[in-house]
Order: C-alpha cells, then structure tokens, then sequence
C-alpha cells in the first residue's frame, strides 16, 4: 500500500510501482483519475495497456521532468535537453511505438511530443523507399497508383 | 409556455402536456434517450418530472371514457406495451406512458391543441411545452450550416421542392429525422455516445448507424461513422479477427488443430474469469499436462476461456515449419461444435478461412517482412507524428502506403512559409522579373488552394503564409481566412511582404494569437 502522497501504478503484466504523485499527475490521465476521485490515490492504479518495461521507462522520464520542474537549478533546462536526447536515443523502434502509444493513452503531452519528433527526424529528408524500410512499412501501391499520387502532388517531390 | 396543468382529482399528478396536434411532439422528446442513455447529460435534460410525476400523457384519439380517467396501472401497462409497439417511438425508461383516449376525437370535432376544450369534464386544462436543454443544442449546430440554409430557403419559397421537411422549434426534421448541422461537436458526440456508450458496447458499423439512423440525418453520415469506427481502439482490439490470429498465432502454430474447444461462457463463465489485466493476451496453463489447454482471452467487452484437447498429446512443432499439414484434413466442423458464442463463432469462421489456404499464404508471406508496427499505431499519433514535418515531407508521405496516402491531410499545422520559389522572388529586381513574380505567385496561390481543398483536418491549430502575394489574390486570401477561422486555427501568420524576415517581423506582419473560437 502506497503512503501518502504516492501512487501505485500496475502494469498491465502485473508489475507495481510506486511512485511520488507529482511524477505520476505528469501524465493527464492519471491526474484526472487522482482529481476525480480519491480512492485512486489510495489504491493501486491499472495502467491497461502498458507493460511494467514500458511504465518504467515512462516513471523514469517522468520523475526526471518533475524534479525539474520542481526545482530548476539542480535540473537545468540544458540538463533536460541532454536527459532528453539521451532518452530517445536509447529506444529501440519497438519500446519507441510502445512509449508513443502509453503516452497517448496516458496524454504525458511532453513525452508524447518528444518522441514524435524522434520519429518526425527519422522521416525528415529521407526517400520513400527508405523510410519504408527504416519502418517496415509495405508498399501496397502498384506502381500505377504510385504514380497517380504523385501526379497529385507534384510540389512535394 | 409554461402553463402548471390543474390539479383536480387524484391531487397528487401534475399535469404538463405536450401540444397534441403534433405527435411528433412525443417521438422528438424520446429521442434523446437512446437506448435508455441521455445522449449527454446536460442534453438529455428529459426528467419523467417534465411531465408528470411518473408518467407521459399521450392522446391517441380512440374512444374511451375520459370522465373515468384514473391512473391504473394494469390498463395502464397494457396500453404502454400497445403503444410502444409502434414503431420509432422508443420507451422511455421510468416512465409509465399513460394512455388517454378520447371520444370527442372520435365523433370527429376539431380540436386544436388536443386537450384544451370545452370538455367541461374538468381534468385538464392547460398544457405546457417542455423544450428541453438539448433543443437548443441541436439548433446551434445549424448555425454556418449551409445546406440547412437551403433546405430552410426552399421551405420557405417552394415547400413542394423538400417534400417531408419540417422546420418547428428550431429543429429541421426530415419525417421524423432530426437533422443535425455541421457546427460544433454534435455529430461526433451523438456516434460517440451510440457507439462507445455502455449500451453501445462498441458494435460495427452497421449496428452503429441503423441505430444513429433511426433518429438523425446529415450527408454522408454512413461514410462518418465507418470511420469513427475505423479509428476507435477499442473496436480494434475486439474484432473477432484479432481473436483469429491469436489463436492461429499461439495455438495452431504450435499445437495444429484441436479436436475440441470447449469455452467456459454458458454457464459460470463470467465467476471463473477473474483476470485484472483487460488486454488482449494469452495466457497458457498447464500445456499439455491434461493434454489440453487453458486458455484465457481479456478483450474489453468480453472474456472467455478456451479449452483446447486434442487426442493425443498435440504435436510441437516449431512456429515457423510449414503448418499446412495440420491444417489440410482436419475437418474444422468438430471443434465449432462446442462454441456457443456467436463471436467466437465468427472468430473460428474466420479461422476456417485462415486454414482453408487463403489466409495461410497471407501468413507465410507475413512472415518473411518483419511487422509493419508503425502503421499499427492509433492514426491520431501518425498525425501528431507527420505535423512535426514541414508539409512537403508530410505530403511526401503519402506514397508510403495506403494507410499514410491521406494522413497528411489531417494534420493540424499548415505551414505555406516554405517555399522554394519565394527566396528566388524576394531576390529579383523590380519591373524587368515582374511577369516571373506573377507566374511565382499564381502558382503558390494554386498550391495553397489545392491543400486546403484536400485538407480534412477539423480543427486547425497552425496556418502560416509567408509570400509576396499582392492585391490580385485578394479572394483567394480571403477565402484562405475563411477556411482557416471555419476550423478554430489557434495561431495564424499570414506575412504577404515576401521578404525573409524570420524573427523579425516588419510592420507589414499580420501575425495574431488567440484562443480558439467559440
């Protein structure tokens, strides 16, 4: 049981955290669970979903962008800039769609703008048939479809 | 309107009555109460005190004594079920409808306004209107709507050209279809509250709409609700397809075919089912120890336990070896015998397809390319995603796949500054470039129209023009602002000097901020 003061966040894979409710109201969702009713902050909190890798990389970005904005000088904004950039580097293309997804889910609005830039930096510049294959993504079109569309648009190529 | 209907009689009725001679009056104010559910709260103001302290009056024009007219409850229930047997005239939870005939009706005299006569009887004499909340909100969303504009100027002018329109109260209605106009939020609100209300429980597309149908009417609403539904997650992890391939994914591929599947859903189903995880994952007990398998599947909306057996202890084989030879004799008749459910029914259906070759090619060619991830993530994210590009790089994106071709269409930031063309103009000279810059500048003029044209988004929450654009596209500028303030943008820049001026911006600078409309 969390004392006062600290959540309890589930996994969905049954891990539980705990965890100061300033890093855990980062995350609107929760916020609003906290805000609306109290037996949340008590109890434990499902975060369906989300497995306990995922969440613990979520409470570790978190916990960071809390104590910074708590407390700027120990945590300088060049400080976060670096714990940032570190952050995305790390993920893999799979905990980089699971983190998109739980931070959605759980409207973390820094995080979720953070990573989407990741991913926006890793289309910027790049040919079609790369990013198709730095994402997997198959091409669906014949080529006569593929032509059309770039008839369509024709500035953006 | 709010004459207090007279208390005479049993004292404890307060009488308000809906004008009678439309009885249309009735079907409106039941709409809101799809399914037993307010359509929002504040909209579905409709308390059975509106009425009467637990009832509805409906006149019905049949012949009856109105002199003995009391409130029974056995004569009562009887009409009740009579009357909502009709069609489009849905049930109002707790609320008793109380039928009220009337020989006078009968005996063929004009009565205006039903109840408000010369009875001399005494129960009723006056009426109310109730006009509840969500009234108004429906005729709110007309404002800016331009085929209600139509429909109300041919009413108006040439009624034989709208035949079945109607216009009271500040409601359109088509026969009994309420229209609902553009503005604000409503369409979405009322597919959301039919399709993700309890009571909605998530059905597809046709469920959705034949229910939406039944009371409401605007363009091209079919096409809206297939893609609310396309975008709603949680239908998307309920499809019974999902159920299919993790099935084949976890069990066939491992195991081959069952003889049986036995699913605990009948009987105590639900009490044996305790899981707290709600996603949608397999768990396996006990492999093969009774040679059978439990297995447990969470969706949202339903649970179930699978019991697998198979005569023998069942085969392991790898997942990637060629599992048609499981597939091929096995009939798949046996094992749907024990399934009750007519999802999971659906669900090995479908599996019948998967094995009957069509979907096991799908499979092995799936296998060879790693998952496309990317594209299985919620739409809003790849929006959110593409809107960190410049609109040339999101537009690019269209030729990926299918899936992204209109993506881009729905992103919330326009950004029209970079153009290839403008630093080239502001460098030219005067007079002698001037047939150059015109060309330049129609041609960003098309581009920006045909964007906007193609754009879905609905709500806006950048739009940024940087071009020497001079008073020749006047219209088009404005129609650019038109179309930008339709959908609330929250920051627009619009610099027509075409000079680079980034950071700094000249007097000539229109940039204002502010919060979104409305």
């Amino acid at each position: 049981m969390a004392s006062k003061g600290n959540l309890t966040l589930k996994s969905c894979n049954g891990k539980e955290f705990i965890v100061e409710e300033k890093v855990a109201v980062m995350s609107t969702t929760i916020k609003n669970m906290v805000d609306v009713d109290d037996s949340f902050a008590q109890g434990v909190i499902p975060i369906i979903g989300v497995d306990g890798k995922i969440l613990a990389k979520l409470i570790e970005y978190c916990k960071e962008h809390a104590e910074a904005d708590e407390d700027e000088e120990v945590k300088s904004e060049e400080y976060l800039k670096k714990f940032d950039e570190k952050f995305v580097d790390e993920l893999n293309l799979n905990d980089l769609y699971d983190l998109l997804k739980a931070s959605n889910y759980l409207e973390i609005t820094k995080l979720l703008n953070l990573l989407c830039q990741k991913v926006a930096s890793m289309i910027k510049g790049k040919k079609p048939e790369e990013i198709r294959r730095i994402f997997n993504i198959k091409n669906d079109f014949t080529p006569e479809e593929e032509e059309e569309i770039n008839r369509q648009n024709p500035w953006a190529f | 309107m709010g004459l207090e209907g007279e208390e005479e009689g049993s004292g404890e009725v307060t009488l308000q009555q809906l004008p009678l001679h439309q009885k249309g009056g009735l079907e409106i104010l039941a709409m809101p109460l799809i399914g037993g559910q307010p359509v929002d709260s504040s909209v579905g103001t409709i308390h059975p005190g509106n009425f009467y302290d637990n009832g509805i009056l409906v006149d019905t024009g049949q012949k009856s004594d109105i002199q003995n007219f009391h409130w029974r409850k056995k004569r009562e229930e009887k009409k009740t079920r009579e009357f909502t047997s009709q069609p489009r005239i849905p049930r109002l939870p707790k609320m008793e409808f109380l039928m009220f005939q009337d020989d006078q009706h009968k005996s063929g005299r004009e009565t205006e306004g039903g109840l408000e006569k010369d009875s001399g009887k005494g129960e009723f004499h006056g009426f109310s209107m109730v006009r509840p909340s969500w009234i108004s909100k429906v005729s709110r969303c007309y404002n800016g709507d331009n085929q209600f504009k139509d429909t109300l100027t041919s009413l108006a002018i040439q009624p034989d050209l709208v035949p079945y329109y109607n216009y009271q109260q500040g409601i359109l209605t088509n026969k009994w279809w309420i229209y609902v106009g553009v503005m604000g939020q409503l369409r979405n609100k009322l597919i959301s509250c039919i399709h993700e209300s309890s009571i909605g429980g998530h059905s597809g597309n046709m469920g959705t709409y034949q229910r939406l149908e039944n009371y409401f009417f605007y363009p091209s609403m079919k096409k809206v609700v297939q893609q609310w539904i396309q975008n709603c997650d949680v239908s998307k992890r309920n499809k019974s397809e999902n159920l299919a391939t993790s099935f084949f994914d976890n069990v066939n591929k491992l195991h081959g075919l069952p003889l049986s599947i036995v699913t605990d859903r009948d009987k105590e189903g639900d009490q044996e089912e305790k899981a707290d995880s709600r996603t949608n994952s397999i768990e396996m007990d006990e492999p093969r120890q009774k040679r059978g398998i439990l297995i447990k599947l969470n969706f949202e909306y339903f649970r179930l336990s699978l019991r697998f057996t198979w005569t023998t202890a069942p085969p392991l084989v790898p997942p990637s070896s060629s599992s048609k030879a499981f597939w091929g004799p096995l009939s798949l008749e046996r094992s749907l015998i024990s399934c009750q459910r007519v999802k999971l029914r659906k669900a090995l259906s479908l599996m019948g397809k998967i094995a009957s070759g069509f979907g096991l090619r799908k499979c092995s060619k799936r296998e060879q390319l790693p998952d496309d991830h990317i594209s299985q993530l919620p739409h809003e994210i790849l929006v959110h995603i593409l809107s960190f590009l410049t609109l040339k790089e999101a537009a690019r994106t269209s030729v990926l796949s299918k899936l992204w071709k209109n993506l881009w269409t729905y992103s919330v930031r326009l950004d029209f500054s970079d153009y290839s063309a403008s630093k080239r103009i502001a460098s030219l000279k005067a007079a002698q470039y001037k047939s150059l810059r015109e060309r330049e500048r129609c041609k960003f003029v098309e581009w920006v129209n045909k964007v906007l044209q193609s754009h879905k988004a609905l709500a806006l929450d950048e739009f940024r023009v940087h071009f020497d654009l001079k008073r020749s596209s006047k219209e088009a500028i404005n129609q650019w602002l038109q179309f930008v303030s339709a959908r609330k943008v929250q920051r627009l820049e619009v610099d027509l000097s075409g000079h680079d001026n980034f950071g700094c911006p000249s007097p000539k600078t229109y940039a204002f901020r502010y919060g979104p409309l409305g």
